[in-house]
């Protein structure tokens, strides 16, 4: 191995030549000994070796960041049309397609909503991803209450307050009202 | 944390015994340590090999980046690329990075084909070396056909359309290949589908396993010897370890290659054309990529009917026979008569101006 010290650099077995010089004492000074001078020189610093060592590896890495970088900015996704567009206001349905005592699921902007109708003439709009783990609640109309089928979270149909299951907060409310008897749904 | 800390070195050391324990590494590096590259005046050409395959690791990364955002999807392929072309971040450069090192990676195999060939690497033993290799070529030729209609512009339709055809031309089974490839009748949703998969999944998997044989071929029979080389008296002859001598030249001349790489991808991002529209005329003056220009160029040449026979089919099956001799060299020069020999030179060369003088002629016309 030691023939190919000078053509090769970064060779692992380099190292252990100059590290087992210790236990050669008392030699002539010859190919596989270093010289005193260059002993010197390894106590003091950096040798050749080690130097261009390091240098290949700090070499490596900046290579290794400056084609990461690219990558990783590759990778983060563009915003899309419809995270930027902001949904404030909708026309869900006509009054009459959504009886008393019914729910109804729809789209608003980049999240599923819910309105309500419940027995005692009122509307009321929720945002219906379950505040759990983000499941899509519905309207029961035999139980009359707002249900996840997930994990059984139960939220109440006029305030959206969790009152059963794991659900840990209400469901956050958004404005429905008639106007020309069409049902509006808009941020609060 | 840590109240022993472990410095560095310690902490290679340990994992060095750790896999070194586990792994069979010292067999390993005895593998890697005994294949030995003759020095000698066409030394050059082994880099080659080595070239194209850097390349291949860079088609892979891109690769794999492209699909990250493509549609293989008749109304959305286009749309796919001209986002990642102008709304992705280095979306253009790597798309870029990909054609230009699809075009690069080819000519390194060509380079590397033709100086193996005009070196006699195919002899006994590297038979299988050899056919490996022209398997692995024709398997790259197939990622350009198919990867160049995935983009779904007005050129690789067309490229796609005249190759599907001569495809069809081939004698029994060539209906019926293109009928399948196509998906069809007319280029279309199915073309684009069944294209993808080849380009994605069908070739990469025979591309690593042909290329682990090659490599593995290399591995057993060492490198060849050009006869210049091996007539030498054995004290006259030199070498030097493959690694790590040999493999960080390597890497030093990929570094090279990437450099260039990165300058065609920078002063000349590729370009894509408009959206195909398959009842639209072929855009004028429609050429294919210039790996397929000679083929092209001679297909073109060809009278309508040679005798009774259709002159594409005379043209398919002179070039067949090409692809023929480059299969059966090995069998034919065997290195034991002179004559033969020769004979495989004249035929490489012949082969290798034709190349060019069509090619050039397919630039100029």
């Amino acid at each position: 191995m030691s023939e190919s010290q000078d053509t090769n650099l970064i060779d692992a077995t380099e190292k252990e030549n100059t590290a087992g010089k210790k236990e050669c004492a008392g030699c002539q000074p010859c190919t596989n000994c270093p010289s005193s001078m260059e002993e010197q020189e390894a106590d003091e610093g950096m040798d050749r070796a080690q130097f261009f060592r390091a240098a290949f590896a700090c070499t490596a890495m900046c290579w290794g960041g400056v084609t990461l970088l690219p990558i990783f900015m590759y990778l983060n996704p563009p915003q899309t049309e419809e995270t930027k567009s902001k949904v404030t206001s909708l026309e869900v349905c006509k009054l009459s397609e959504l009886p008393k005592g019914t729910g109804r699921n729809f789209r608003f902007g980049s999240f599923p909503a819910l309105v309500i109708h419940t027995d005692d003439g009122q509307l009321h709009a929720f945002k219906a991803i379950c505040t759990h783990l983000g499941c899509t609640v519905q309207f029961r109309t035999d139980k009359q209450d707002i249900y996840c089928a997930c994990h059984g979270g139960q939220y109440d149909p006029s305030t959206g307050k969790n009152i059963a299951g794991p659900p840990p907060k209400p469901l956050p409310a958004l404005k429905a009202e008639v106007i020309n008897d069409m049902v509006i749904v808009s941020r609060v | 944390m840590v109240s022993h800390p472990v410095s560095p070195q310690k902490f290679a050391a340990r994992l060095n015994a750790f896999l070194r324990e586990r792994l069979p590494l010292e067999e390993l590096q005895a593998l890697a340590e005994k294949k030995k590259v003759p020095l000698h005046k066409h030394s050059l050409w082994y880099y080659l090999g080595g070239i194209a395959g850097m390349l291949l690791g860079v088609q892979i990364v891109t690769g794999l980046l492209l699909m990250v955002y493509y549609v293989p999807e008749i109304t959305s392929a286009h749309a796919s690329i001209l986002k990642i072309n102008t709304q992705i971040n280095f979306g253009w450069f790597v798309r870029s990075l990909h054609s230009w090192g699809a075009n690069l990676m080819i000519l390194a195999l060509f380079v590397h084909l033709f100086s193996t060939y005009f070196m006699k690497a195919y002899r006994k033993p590297r038979e299988l070396t050899w056919w490996t290799g022209l398997a692995l070529m024709g398997i790259c030729l197939g990622f350009g056909f198919t990867g160049y209609l995935l983009p779904w512009d007005d050129v690789s339709f067309f490229a796609t359309k005249i190759g599907l055809d001569v495809a069809s031309k081939v004698p029994f089974a060539g209906n019926l290949i293109a009928y399948m490839l196509r998906g069809g009748d007319a280029v279309s949703q199915a073309t684009i589908s069944r294209f993808f998969v080849i380009h994605v999944a069908i070739l990469p998997i025979l591309l690593i396993g042909l290329l682990g044989g090659h490599l593995l071929m290399v591995q057993v029979h060492n490198i060849s010897e050009p006869n210049s080389f091996k007539n030498l008296e054995p004290a006259e002859k030199t070498y030097e370890k493959f690694f790590p001598t040999f493999f960080l030249k390597d890497i030093l001349v990929w570094i090279l290659c990437l450099n260039a790489l990165f300058g065609l991808t920078m002063l000349s991002p590729w370009s894509l054309g408009p959206e195909a529209d398959p009842f639209a005329p072929a855009p004028i003056g429609i050429k294919p990529e210039w790996y397929f220009l000679a083929p092209f160029q001679f297909l073109k040449m060809m009278p309508a009917m040679v005798g009774p026979i259709e002159g594409e089919l005379v043209g398919l099956v002179l070039m067949s026979l090409v692809a023929v001799g480059f299969v059966l060299v090995p069998t034919f020069d065997s290195g034991a008569s002179t004559a033969r020999s020769r004979a495989a030179t004249w035929f490489g060369i012949v082969v290798v101006i034709s190349f060019a003088v069509l090619s050039i002629w397919g630039v100029l016309s």
